[in-house]
């Protein structure tokens, strides 16, 4: 179930549709049948253009350090709907003179342009000794784009920034990486929106150890190397639909997980294996259907070999 | 065979279209249970002249006049206890059982190693344990101490008391082993797991929420008194909830906000929020381009200024902010022609606030109890970059609460 790469879902789709058109006319169809599973996180090592792969804390990245260099990548929009764009970004900027500063634009396959961008802050805070940091950012322009089904081209660049407040560009003061993308669906519900879920293992209750920053990795995470430890997390579903999930795991010796989502009358209960890699891998749990209301997600060891967590997100599929 | 067909299609159709009306009527449902009770701060209306603030005609009266108390004394605590009392208690504000959310003005706290407290840019904590007390007094189920922060040093509850903290979390600590565990001190970057998209006038639409702050039964707002550089010539109750925001989609630090116009966001943020009560620390403050000493911010100790630290509360957040905004701006020119009005005319987000009836700035409509505010008057310097006044747009036919 990790992904390496993504999937061709056309004939996927194709067949959802005939299902669909069946349903229309009359036919019953089973609900596990139009749970559409598509990738939500695409490595950003599947990108081609001026930005470089290699490694940085632990995952495997596109970097650059040339301000405008360009990269592009192609994501499969599985439906038409809303959609924000998140990125998993990293970079070790120090002076306040120069900030990080991502620009995108998405070229949807009905060729509407979609733009967008996000400037990091500069982590002068941090030792000198630590590499860097990564940061969840959102780089659609808010709320959300609209998309059609079909193929988008994501074309990325860096910048450097004089601040935040201003649009005046300075030369990169070092490389920034990205590690992915996450194109996750957003539900319009009357005033309000609904968007992703991402749960942050080290403030869940659990067996699992917490370790606030790793400078290997640049981040904080959870860690455990027992056979049955487990931690939870609550968590609120706001809409019933299925949901698609993905985590962040470092799991050098290989391994496996089970992972729960439970409440009172309903449990989802599925074991992931993991090959052993000595890079962060993110692996996707197939769609489920939730209902709204409160439940409980619990991530089990199931061998004893040393498992790393960097986080979890849902998201739920967009309306059809 | 076909009629079984047909048969089976007009029994989809008509699950389908009662699905659609069920949804319908749901919808229709919440949007009359909708927590953005447009009336909620609504009195008296003037019909303003928007150049000069000059009232013209009385509108309309509608409810009632916001009530603000205001204490001057030397020991925090109790003058915190006491501006509340004077509204009626926190029983008025927090039922048994309430989840409560307190938000903190710590966004800046310390970030040049000096003391964040004496330089009056974070909210005494003091004054944040004598909140939270008040609500464990009062049945609160548990009590959230949070802010939205990207750099892990920032904000310091616990980790670094002292000089560079916040210096509340000893405080915390007393009273959780006093009322049992339930008090926490937060990072909401750290906690947040989804979030409430709210709605905004500004060309964003709308605005996330952290789950956690948007969940809460009650939202208090806790700032310390500041004046702030542009484009906000202050920073009190409605501003210190910028420090929940996102940066995961408003950047570090939300600069995505100002550029979609700071003002208005500050209005929906609190639109959305309806802060349940404002406390505003005066023990420490900050005049000049504040709002930290590293943006040269100047400390101001109140207490040398007036002979006592202040402590202003109230439910109205336009109107408490209003009240410590004419604290703090004594001679502060221009005024508008119409002095119910006030500096607080001439603050942005504070104008707009009222004029989309979030609360009150006219002092028609503001009761204040405690100290005499004439008694407690400062004149703080402002910042230096010509913030104030924000001019409004004229505009006819406005009404000013």
């Amino acid at each position: 179930m990790c992904i390496r790469k993504s999937p061709n879902q056309k004939m996927g789709r194709v067949l959802i549709n005939i299902f669909i058109l069946i349903a229309v006319f009359g036919a019953g169809l089973s609900d596990s049948l139009l749970a559409q599973e598509h990738p939500l996180f695409v490595e950003a090592v599947n990108s081609r253009g001026d930005w470089q792969e290699g490694v940085v804390a632990a995952r495997r990245v596109v970097f650059t350090d040339k301000a405008r260099a360009g990269s592009e990548i192609d994501i499969d929009v599985p439906a038409e709907g809303k959609y924000q764009l998140l990125a998993y970004i990293h970079h070790n900027w120090r002076n306040r003179n120069a900030f990080p500063h991502i620009r995108v634009e998405a070229v949807d396959a009905k060729e509407n342009s979609h733009g967008g961008s996000h400037t990091l802050e500069n982590i002068w805070y941090l030792e000198n000794s630590d590499p860097g940091r990564w940061f969840f950012v959102s780089l659609s322009e808010n709320p959300y784009w609209v998309l059609p089904e079909g193929r988008v081209r994501l074309r990325f660049r860096a910048e450097g920034r004089n601040s935040p407040w201003e649009d005046k560009s300075v030369p990169l003061e070092s490389k920034v990486s990205i590690y992915g993308f996450i194109l996750a669906p957003v539900t319009v519900n009357g005033d309000s929106l609904q968007s992703f879920l991402l749960i942050n293992p080290e403030h869940c209750g659990g067996r699992w150890n917490v370790v606030d920053y790793d400078k290997e990795c640049s981040t904080n995470f959870v860690e455990t190397e027992k056979k049955g430890a487990e931690f939870s997390c609550a968590i609120s579903i706001p809409k019933a639909a299925y949901y698609s999930g993905v985590f962040s795991v470092l799991a050098a010796q290989g391994g496996s997980l089970g992972v729960e989502i439970e409440n009172k009358g309903f449990s989802f209960k599925r074991t992931v294996t993991l090959k052993n890699n000595p890079e962060w891998q993110m692996c996707q749990l197939e769609p489920v259907y939730l209902n709204k209301g409160g439940y409980s997600i619990k991530v089990k060891n199931l061998e004893p070999t040393l498992l790393k967590m960097d986080f979890l997100l849902l998201s739920a599929r967009i309306d059809d | 065979m076909i009629w079984r067909i047909w048969f089976r299609r007009a029994l989809t159709n008509l699950c389908v279209l009662i699905f659609v009306l069920f949804r319908v009527s749901k919808g229709e449902a919440g949007k009359e249970n909708s927590k953005f009770d447009e009336n909620k701060y609504n009195s008296l209306s003037l019909s303003v002249d928007m150049k000069t603030g000059k009232a013209l005609t009385p509108g309309k009266e509608q409810s009632s006049v916001s009530d603000i108390s205001i204490i001057k004394g030397r020991n925090l605590y109790s003058i915190t206890k006491e501006a509340i009392d004077l509204l009626g208690g926190m029983k008025r504000v927090v039922r048994p059982g309430s989840k409560v959310f307190i938000k903190p003005n710590y966004i800046t706290g310390g970030l040049d190693g000096h003391d964040p407290v004496a330089s009056g840019e974070i909210a005494h904590p003091a004054v944040v344990a004598a909140v939270a007390e008040e609500c464990l007094k009062a049945g609160a189920k548990e009590v959230i101490i949070g802010e939205w922060v990207e750099r892990p040093v920032k904000i310091n509850f616990g980790g670094k008391e002292g000089w560079g903290g916040a210096q509340v979390k000893k405080l915390i600590d007393r009273l959780n082993k006093k009322y049992g565990h339930k008090i926490y001190l937060i990072n909401l970057m750290d906690y947040t797991k989804s979030f409430k998209f709210v709605p905004s006038k500004t060309k964003l639409k709308y605005l996330a929420i952290p789950d956690i702050v948007a969940n809460a039964d009650v939202i208090i707002s806790i700032p310390s008194l500041k004046t702030h550089h542009y484009p906000s010539p202050v920073s009190l109750g409605m501003k210190n909830f910028m420090g929940i925001m996102p940066s995961i989609f408003y950047g570090e630090p939300r600069y995505k906000l100002h550029e979609a116009g700071i003002h208005q966001i500050i209005v929906d943020i609190n639109k959305a929020l309806r802060p349940d009560l404002v406390v505003v620390s005066g023990a420490f403050g900050m005049e000049g381009r504040g709002a930290s000493v590293y943006l040269n911010g100047k400390p101001v100790d109140v207490v040398s200024r007036i002979g006592g630290a202040v402590v202003i509360a109230g439910t109205d957040p336009v109107a408490v902010d209003a009240t410590a905004t004419r604290m703090i701006t004594k001679d502060w020119r221009p005024v508008p022609e119409d002095s119910r009005l006030g500096s607080p005319w001439y603050v942005h987000h504070l104008r707009m606030a009222s004029e989309q009836g979030l609360g009150n700035i006219n002092t028609a409509n503001i009761h204040i109890v405690g100290e005499k505010l004439e008694d407690v008057q400062m004149n703080w310097e402002p910042s230096d970059d010509n913030v104030y006044p924000e001019i409004p747009e004229p505009k006819n036919g406005q009404s000013i609460n």
